[in-house]
């Protein structure tokens, strides 16, 4: 399909079409989304993606402990809403603005004081945010409440002991739908819910969906650019921090099993990469690359998806190389069956989101549903008026652009030059600047190929 | 703010930045390892900003994604170091890309340091050379003081939408270290759907060549056309053919290439068309009064032709060019309309507002 670029596309047009905000599914995202870590914000923008693809009308707002007051570069200036502290009013008042609430991350532990070095705060607003009351404590339930709550891929990072357990079975008793990231999680949540419940695999192994083969290819080069990233050969990325440096043998002799370079990153503020670097640069022949710390979520992805191979301890970094085919040492099941299963959880998600605004509009006096259904149809024949229309002034723009060149090109013949010639010479004027850009080109890369030239 | 051996206009920049600028922003200047003193004049001079200073010449595009990767608000400014910002620069970029999320990149007048226009927005021909629209004009002539919907606009001021910024991928470094990379990323937001707009109420003095290239531009430079030709060949097919100077109709085809739809306007102003003035190419011409009326429709994105000595000639510049003709037109008109725009439908004033659904205002 030809790109129209600079034209107005059906979607800028339908952007304009008001939808009213109150009568379409609410979705919120509640997590760390305020830190700079890799695994939440890919999180939350997966699942955001994914959520709007299947629910097209619902709005999707995310919301953390600090939310707008810590706005991160890492996640390209999309701060997430302030949730506060847990106070009865606020919870209701989430219950109220959204259809769903869900929980992403590994979030499901009571140790608030464990924020205070997270967010560089005092112990005391630490404890005066106690995001543990929304994260583990959830949203509590009044008789009425329309608001469906989910608990989506959480993690469970700790044991939990009988106080903790007693609030997570609590606080999880008014969730309509809880999955969990890995075993470990799984078996803390059996221990205080007598229950199991179910793994989900990380949405990450849909990343491939949220970037373009393009963007990521621009990122890629911009980081070999910078130096940061091998250019002529896929490297084996190595993730983590001082804590992995016991790691750096194997990562060593993979690389030389391979012939790969290595390049290093760390996935979270605190990663401390470069601990990680010095231990595998004695082992190898040359230095690794370093990747820095001032990345974004593009950038990770690219160096990831771009790699030979994937050493490292992230569940998100380790979902991501399996959507790229990248092979990584956790790898065992098959990507497209966890897609599969990511896809069908995210299926159930949407669909509890669903059902909660299906409700709510047939409650309506308004007859609210009826009015979006109508609504929907007229967008989607608007839509598909404006692609043919477009399409058509497409075609009209070259046309007339055309007709405009024959018409001078008879005038110019009045003076006295054929037609034909003028057509013949504007062709060969336009031939001959593409190719002396194109010999421009040929003459730098033959340059550079001399100048590389092994001897 | 990309800074590169130019030590002195970029300390001129950054005063002017700061004297000029109102709103709250975070100041990111990454230095290309220059060798004329611009490192020390950072470290000296500069508070509350963040400075990287790289150890070679990265490139425009590169540099100017270091910096967007440390940047954490909703909007990205791309300032050159010999670009000085005037008062009341930022407010109406701001207010025009905060307008409609489908606004990728704003872009100011660009300035010569005599006063004179240097470009506003630039133009696209098939074989990928460029023209920057109204170079050495006056900058105050109303062909070029109406906003637009543009093919791309320089790099040495612009504004971008962080989100799209980061959807697109950012600068693509295949361009190297300069020339092209600004039309690429514009020519790339439109291809996701985001509009580049040239927005006149904001001037910028851009001193250009303030930083030295070398050879860079006979080389790099049709090094670069070439690959943003052949990445963008199918847009480019519907751009008029080289060369655009000093041909009307193809500096005019260029300019409204963009646009899809185009509605002349004769004689009296019909107020529904206001809404579609962005969206669409609108123009006015013949209008009795051009005071005031003509500012509010300037500003709104109508192109406001006024004086024209020559009406058949400027009609012959706009051979095809519209798709619909509004107004009454007297006989002299009646027969310039039909002899260069046979395929426009002609359209009362009173059923103007026709236009303004067809049009999706």
């Amino acid at each position: 399909m030809t790109r129209s670029a600079g034209a107005i596309t059906a979607a800028t047009v339908a952007a304009g079409v008001p939808l009213r905000s109150e009568l379409v599914p609410s979705v919120a995202l509640l997590g760390l989304f305020d830190v700079a870590d890799y695994d939440a914000l890919l999180t939350a923008r997966i699942v955001e993606r994914e959520l709007s693809r299947r629910l097209p009308l619902a709005r999707v707002d995310r919301y953390a402990p600090l939310g707008g007051k810590r706005p991160l570069a890492l996640d390209g200036g999309r701060p997430a809403l302030t949730l506060g502290p847990p106070e009865r009013a606020r919870k209701a008042e989430l219950r109220t603005r959204h259809d769903l609430v869900v929980y992403l991350g590994n979030v499901l532990h009571d140790r608030d004081g464990l924020y205070a070095d997270l967010y560089g705060v005092s112990d005391v607003e630490a404890e005066r945010l106690r995001p543990s009351g929304f994260f583990v404590d959830g949203l509590g339930a009044e008789p009425g409440d329309r608001c469906r709550v989910a608990w989506y891929g959480v993690g469970v990072p700790f044991d939990l002991d009988a106080a903790a357990a007693e609030r997570v079975r609590t606080g999880l008793a008014s969730a309509c739908r809880v999955s969990v990231r890995d075993e470990d999680s799984q078996r803390r949540l059996l221990a205080a819910l007598g229950s199991e419940v179910t793994v989900t695999p990380h949405p990450a192994v849909l990343a491939a969906r949220l970037f373009p083969a393009d963007v990521l290819r621009k990122r890629r080069d911009y980081l070999s650019t910078m130096g940061w990233y091998p250019t002529e050969s896929a490297p084996v990325l190595v993730e983590g921090g001082g804590e992995r440096a016991g790691a750096a043998a194997e990562v060593a002799r993979t690389a030389m099993e391979l012939g790969a370079p290595v390049a290093v990153v760390g996935l979270d503020a605190s990663s401390g990469q470069d601990e990680l670097a010095d231990a595998i640069t004695p082992l190898l022949p040359g230095p690794p690359f370093r990747l820095p710390a001032e990345l974004t979520l593009e950038d990770m992805t690219a160096a990831i998806a771009h790699a030979r191979a994937f050493v490292g301890a992230s569940a998100a970094a380790d979902a991501v190389s399996r959507a790229f085919g990248v092979p990584s040492k956790a790898a065992t099941a098959d990507v497209v069956e966890l897609q599969e299963r990511a896809g069908s959880e995210l299926d159930a998600v949407a669909a509890l989101a669903e059902d909660a605004w299906a409700a709510r509009a047939a409650a309506d006096g308004r007859n609210v549903s009826a009015l979006l259904r109508a609504l929907d149809h007229a967008e989607e024949r608007y839509r598909a008026l404006l692609r043919a229309y477009e399409q058509r002034g497409e075609r009209l723009v070259v046309d007339r652009l055309r007709y405009a060149e024959i018409v001078e090109g008879l005038e110019t013949a009045a003076d006295g030059l054929p037609a034909e010639f003028v057509a013949r010479q504007s062709e060969l004027e336009n031939q001959l600047e593409v190719a002396s850009a194109a010999e421009a080109e040929a003459r730098l890369e033959l340059e550079r190929a001399r100048a590389a030239r092994p001897g | 703010m990309v800074t590169y051996n130019a030590v002195d206009w970029a300390r001129q920049a950054l005063q002017a930045l700061s004297e000029h600028t109102e709103s709250s922003y975070e100041l990111i200047v990454v230095d290309n390892a220059s060798s004329d003193g611009t490192a020390e004049m950072l470290a000296a001079e500069l508070e509350q900003a963040t400075v990287v200073l790289n150890e070679r010449n990265r490139g425009f595009g590169a540099a100017n994604n270091q910096g967007a990767a440390r940047a954490v608000g909703r909007y990205l400014l791309f300032l050159n170091d010999d670009a000085l910002v005037r008062p009341g620069w930022l407010p109406p970029l701001l207010e025009r890309i905060e307008s409609n999320g489908h606004i990728g990149a704003v872009g100011p007048r660009l300035l010569n340091l005599d006063g004179s226009l240097q470009i506003s927005g630039a133009l696209l021909a098939r074989s990928g050379s460029t023209l920057e629209l109204g170079y050495g004009e006056d900058a105050e002539a109303p062909g070029y003081r109406f906003p637009r919907v543009v093919d791309y606009l320089s790099g040495a001021c612009l504004l971008v939408r962080r989100s799209a910024f980061d959807e697109v991928g950012g600068f693509d470094p295949v361009y190297e270290l300069a020339y092209f990379e600004d039309a690429d990323l514009c020519l790339s937001l439109a291809d996701r759907g985001y509009r580049t707009l040239y927005e006149p109420r904001s001037s910028v003095t851009h001193v250009r060549g303030a930083s030295p290239k070398g050879d860079l531009g006979s080389t790099l430079a049709p090094r670069n056309r070439s690959v943003f030709r052949r990445r963008w060949s199918d847009v480019l097919a519907s751009r008029p053919p080289s060369p655009l100077a000093g041909h009307g109709r193809r500096i005019l085809a260029a300019r409204d290439a963009p646009v899809l739809a185009r509605v002349l306007v004769v004689g009296v102003w019909t107020e529904p068309l206001i809404d579609v003035a962005l969206a669409t190419r609108v123009t006015l011409i013949r209008a009795p009064d051009t005071g005031s009326e003509a500012e509010r429709l300037l500003r709104a994105g109508v192109e406001v032709v006024d004086g024209v000595e020559d009406w058949r000639a400027w009609f012959e510049q706009r051979r095809f060019h519209y798709d619909a003709v509004v107004g009454h037109l007297d006989a002299e008109f009646d027969q310039l309309v039909r002899q260069t725009q046979p395929q426009a439908v002609h359209v009362p004033p009173e059923q103007a507002d026709e236009l303004r659904l067809v049009f999706g205002g």
